[in-house]
């Protein structure tokens, strides 16, 4: 899987999110995207994603570049999966209909509810299914997101901090589920603040920071010896406790 | 149980249930005796006043008729014109905007003279039920269009985000994940309106639509017995709107224990 974003800008209102973010990845499944708060990771991701319209730039997924256009953008989204920080499942709606949703309204897949089932089984939801959002922990929450962003089969998987609202045992548990990804080659970008995590399960680091992609490399090699001083200094401050 | 307690309901001294019906007892026997002192010197003329039983019910009839045919076009109304205040293209905006503040902002008493004397009339349009239910459903449309807009506000710009980002079309996401929200969130308040549209529909007494109010003014006129024709028409609105504020008070418990 190759993605390569170029000279994309970004801005929110006075803000500039990202501003120039140059860089190339080549990962056999999954790409962490790292670094400081408000450096402009989880914008990245959801240009990407195809949530977010960049003001300058390119980016080329997979061979194919982007076009930032909502017709287009609403292709690319039919490919991907996406996870939020906030789950963001519907309220309404059971863990059951919530991945179902995807499949019978837009992807119009025939054996829906069986795909939705297996989907939630997988990820341990199976005596859940018919639970509202309200009534599971938010660990499960995040697996039926997980479920419903993966039974459409997609091309590409994003997560945005996908465990940064729950508590480190919910966390394990859902690193876990998003570890066990790796062996289906489920191809997956995310961002997350669990440097552990990226440093076992990801192949491929992005440094984000200040707008701008600082560093690109395998993770071994940026967990052992980062290039730059900003990414030293990062590693350093977060691995001090 | 002491004295204090029969009149102050705390959490930390709860009132018992069988003192507050006792207490609720006592109070109706209260006021029972109150109206019978005033009253009781009265003259009753329940027996010619029966005699028009039937003016009575079918007035009542058409009240139930054109507050549910109101309470359908007004929702109608209401739910066009709230989607019509979110519209990107600003004619339509406006015209949504300007309809429900300058509804809001009129007495409905002065929308009827002025809709059924000046415009039905210039249209040559004199059918005073079908002008009133209209001119009502205007009316509540207007309150509807706010109760729906305040729903759809409601749902958060993260749960659109998520409809999207499944591949849901703007129609779809509106469909699958903001109604069902929205509405769940506006049901109590739209019950209350919907009340209001009952009680509202005397209102069109005073055009000569021979609905319930219409029909116990008849009656008095007629008879001339004023308790003996008011006080079936009280009864007669309140059957009808205390099941809907109690089917709101049962939506709201619900909806409690739903989020």
């Amino acid at each position: 899987m190759k993605l390569s974003c170029n000279q994309i800008r970004k801005t929110f209102g006075n803000h500039h999110a990202l501003n120039g973010a140059t860089f190339e990845a080549d990962f056999a499944h999954t790409l962490a995207l790292i670094g400081p708060s408000g450096g402009g990771k989880s914008t990245l991701l959801r240009i990407c994603a195809g949530l977010e319209i960049p003001e300058e730039g390119t980016v080329v997924l997979d061979g194919t570049q982007m076009i930032f256009e909502e017709k287009p953008m609403h292709r690319h989204r039919l490919r991907a999966g996406i996870v939020f920080q906030g789950f963001n499942l519907f309220p309404h709606l059971t863990a059951l209909e919530n991945v179902l949703l995807p499949l019978e309204k837009v992807h119009m897949v025939q054996d829906a509810r069986s795909r939705a089932n297996a989907a939630l089984e997988r990820f341990g939801l199976g005596a859940h299914s018919s639970k509202k959002p309200s009534q599971l922990s938010g660990g499960q929450r995040q697996r039926v997101a997980i479920a419903r962003a993966l039974a459409i089969e997609p091309d590409f998987l994003f997560m945005d901090e996908p465990t940064s609202a729950l508590d480190p045992e919910m966390t394990s548990e859902v690193l876990d589920a998003i570890a066990d990804l790796r062996d289906s080659k489920q191809p997956l970008i995310l961002v997350t603040h669990e440097m552990g995590f990226a440093r076992k399960a990801a192949d491929v680091v992005a440094f984000v920071a200040e707008g701008k992609v600082l560093e690109c490399g395998p993770s071994e090699d940026f967990f052992e010896a980062p290039r730059t001083a900003e990414a030293a200094r990062f590693l350093q401050r977060i691995l001090k406790y | 149980m002491n004295a204090r307690q029969l009149f102050f309901d705390t959490p930390r001294s709860p009132t018992p249930a069988w003192a507050k019906w006792v207490l609720g007892l006592i109070g109706a026997l209260l006021f029972a005796a109150a109206c019978f002192a005033l009253l009781a010197g009265t003259t009753k003329n329940w027996e010619s006043v029966w005699g028009y039983r039937v003016v009575f019910w079918k007035g009542w009839l058409l009240t139930v008729q054109l507050s549910a045919v109101s309470l359908v076009l007004s929702s109608f109304l209401g739910v066009v014109a709230a989607l019509a205040r979110r519209s990107t293209f600003l004619p339509l905006r406006g015209f949504a905007t300007a309809y429900v503040e300058i509804v809001r902002g009129t007495p409905l008493l002065v929308l009827l003279y002025f809709l059924f004397y000046v415009v039905a009339n210039a249209a040559g349009w004199n059918d005073r039920v079908a002008v009133g239910v209209l001119v009502l459903s205007l009316f509540s449309g207007a309150y509807i269009a706010e109760i729906v807009r305040a729903g759809i506000s409601s749902v958060g710009e993260s749960q659109r985000e998520s409809a999207r980002a499944i591949g849901l079309t703007t129609a779809q996401a509106y469909r699958y994940v903001v109604f069902p929200q929205a509405l769940r969130n506006s049901l109590p308040p739209l019950a209350g309106q919907f009340a209001s549209i009952i009680k509202d529909s005397s209102l069109l007494s005073v055009v000569g639509a021979a609905e319930l109010t219409y029909s116990a003014q008849q009656i008095n006129s007629a008879t001339f017995s004023t308790l003996e024709s008011f006080l079936p028409l009280a009864i007669g609105y309140l059957v009808l709107t205390i099941p809907v504020s109690l089917a709101a008070r049962r939506m709201e418990k619900h909806l409690v224990f739903e989020t």
